[in-house]
């Protein structure tokens, strides 16, 4: 943390500093980003939320001595500014000027250019019980024991869909929790379908599940595909957890099961965090993902984005793009020609080709269901944040709402803290559209907004 | 069964709803409430706001971000 002085002489800093290029995210992209800028003789500024960079993928211990070695890219070529929530972008006189937040105390940084990496964060898909203590996402359980060496819970079942909930499922059993069951919505015949030629085709990746298969197999952690877990009981905490089968729609049959378990670890898949790329205005084909090109350009000159912004492909694609985005920020500022481009990129084009082949078949195998909604009953919270119920937002339809925007103005739903980043999916899910989000990409308090808008004395 | 796989140096105490809760350094307020079996997270990075504590007397801060710290007064609603 910043004394006050050192926060006034920041402030001076950065009050006549232009930087060439401003990152912002620490985790793979933005650090391969930082690292191809610099190399090229920009000058970097590296902005995270965390107090350390790595983000969710290279997540340093909190407890121990964090080890940078273990990042892929050098971080001391960069102006860092770590524990910054960047709360809002704008584009003034051809500069990005980036306004956050170090430590509670306002901060601005302004660059010529910007790589937004601001990475991904979990879908979790309301069910009843939901809200219950014990219930978090299977990132946040792993993250509990990478960086603080604690595990969530006693028993634990590993919930929800996708590839995500195998190397979670099987870190928590070799460090001595005691998973119940690993629960997939995708039944094991589409997986098999879907994944087969892209397993062959990557054996790394191949190596790497049967990997995790084993250590839950040795661990005797039932694999339950085709099901999911549509409710939990409990008062203090969870207590009894119902898994139900499901077809490929993901609708919930009566052949259920119960077991004791005090924890729900549950990922349904990855969300990108594309707040600061909406506000500077960067379109979106999808109403999900950023559109880019081959250069990392979005549609706004002088924005660059890399990673999960522009799709959900893991680590190693991100680390690829972050490294593409940072050679085209530099030509963007002259710092290199459009040929020594061609040449630094050409590698990281074909290993982000190929990363994003295998992405690709992960996402076309493991679809969500459109049925799953079937789980909620009326008193389901859908928006925690506004304790907005599946009812209200089923009345707040029969009433004319068509759409998640709709539903957003009628009921609440997505207009609390969170800004509708859990509840944003499932309300677009049971209706359509998207939520839009404006003006302020995380919550800041009001003097942080007045030191960024008034004029100083 | 011990939550806490490893613990480094001397625990500390805060207080949580008047409870009190042991931590170690470099222990999150929800990892040291997750640690003594109250599990309050959801995202447990920031995003999702469900593990919203008052801290000292200062409301709205998410535990699961927050480092925890001898003596902190924590609670659950402001």
């Amino acid at each position: 943390m910043h004394g006050r002085g050192e926060a006034e002489a920041l402030r001076a800093f950065l009050a006549v500093t232009r930087f060439d290029v401003a990152i912002v995210g620490a985790g793979p992209a933005g650090l391969a980003a930082a690292s191809s800028a610099s190399a090229a003789g920009s000058r970097v500024a590296l902005i995270d939320a965390y107090a350390q960079p790595g983000g969710q993928y290279y997540k340093q211990s909190l407890v121990h001595a964090p080890s940078f070695e273990a990042l892929p890219c050098k971080v001391d070529v960069a102006a860092r500014f770590f524990d910054t929530t960047v709360w809002s972008a704008a584009l003034v006189e051809g500069d990005v000027v980036l306004h956050g937040e170090c430590a509670g105390a306002p901060l601005t940084i302004r660059a010529r250019a910007v790589v937004l990496a601001p990475g991904a964060y979990e879908r979790v898909l309301p069910f009843p019980g939901w809200t219950t203590h014990g219930v978090l996402t299977a990132g946040a359980a792993q993250s509990l024991l990478k960086s603080q060496r604690i595990l969530a819970g006693k028993q634990i079942v590993v919930a929800g869909s996708g590839p995500f909930l195998l190397p979670v499922a099987s870190q928590l059993v070799e460090h001595g929790a005691d998973v119940a069951c690993v629960v997939e919505a995708v039944s094991f015949a589409r997986i098999a379908r879907g994944m087969a030629t892209a397993l062959l085709r990557h054996p790394n990746r191949a190596r790497q599940a049967l990997g995790y298969l084993r250590v839950l197999r040795e661990a005797r952690v039932p694999i339950r595909y085709g099901s999911a877990v549509v409710a939990v009981q409990g008062a203090q905490r969870v207590e009894r957890i119902t898994i139900a089968r499901v077809d490929d729609a993901w609708k919930a049959g009566t052949d259920r099961m119960e077991i004791e378990a005090d924890t729900v670890a549950c990922s349904y898949g990855f969300l990108p965090s594309t707040e600061l790329a909406q506000m500077l205005g960067c379109t979106s084909c999808d109403d999900v993902f950023v559109d880019c090109d081959d250069a990392m350009r979005s549609s706004v000159p002088g924005v660059f984005v890399a990673g999960e912004i522009t799709g959900i492909r893991g680590a190693e694609a991100a680390l690829h793009q972050g490294a593409i985005a940072g050679i085209y920020a530099a030509v963007s500022l002259g710092r290199l020609t459009a040929p020594q481009a061609e040449r630094l990129a050409r590698s990281h084009r074909t290993n982000f080709a190929r990363a994003s082949r295998f992405a690709a078949a992960i996402n076309a195998t493991y679809v969500l269901g459109r049925a799953w909604h079937g789980w909620l009953d009326d008193s389901t919270i859908v928006c925690r944040c506004e304790h907005v119920t599946y009812a209200s937002i089923r009345e707040a339809m029969s009433l004319g709402a068509q759409d998640a925007r709709e539903i957003k103005a009628t009921t609440r739903c997505g207009m609390g803290y969170c800004q509708g980043r859990m509840c944003g999916s499932a309300v677009t899910q049971v209706s359509s559209g998207t939520f839009r989000r404006h003006g302020v990409a995380q919550p800041v308090t009001l003097a942080t907004i007045a030191d960024a808008c008034l004029p100083k004395k | 069964m011990h939550l806490r796989l490893d613990a480094h140096g001397t625990p500390f105490t805060f207080s949580y709803d008047g409870c009190e809760v042991s931590a170690y350094d470099g222990e999150t307020i929800a990892g040291a409430l997750a640690a003594s079996g109250v599990c309050t997270l959801l995202c447990g990075m920031g995003v999702c706001y469900a593990c919203l504590v008052t801290i000292d007397g200062v409301p709205n801060q998410r535990a699961c971000m927050a480092a925890a710290k001898p003596k902190l007064c924590v609670r659950s609603s402001p």
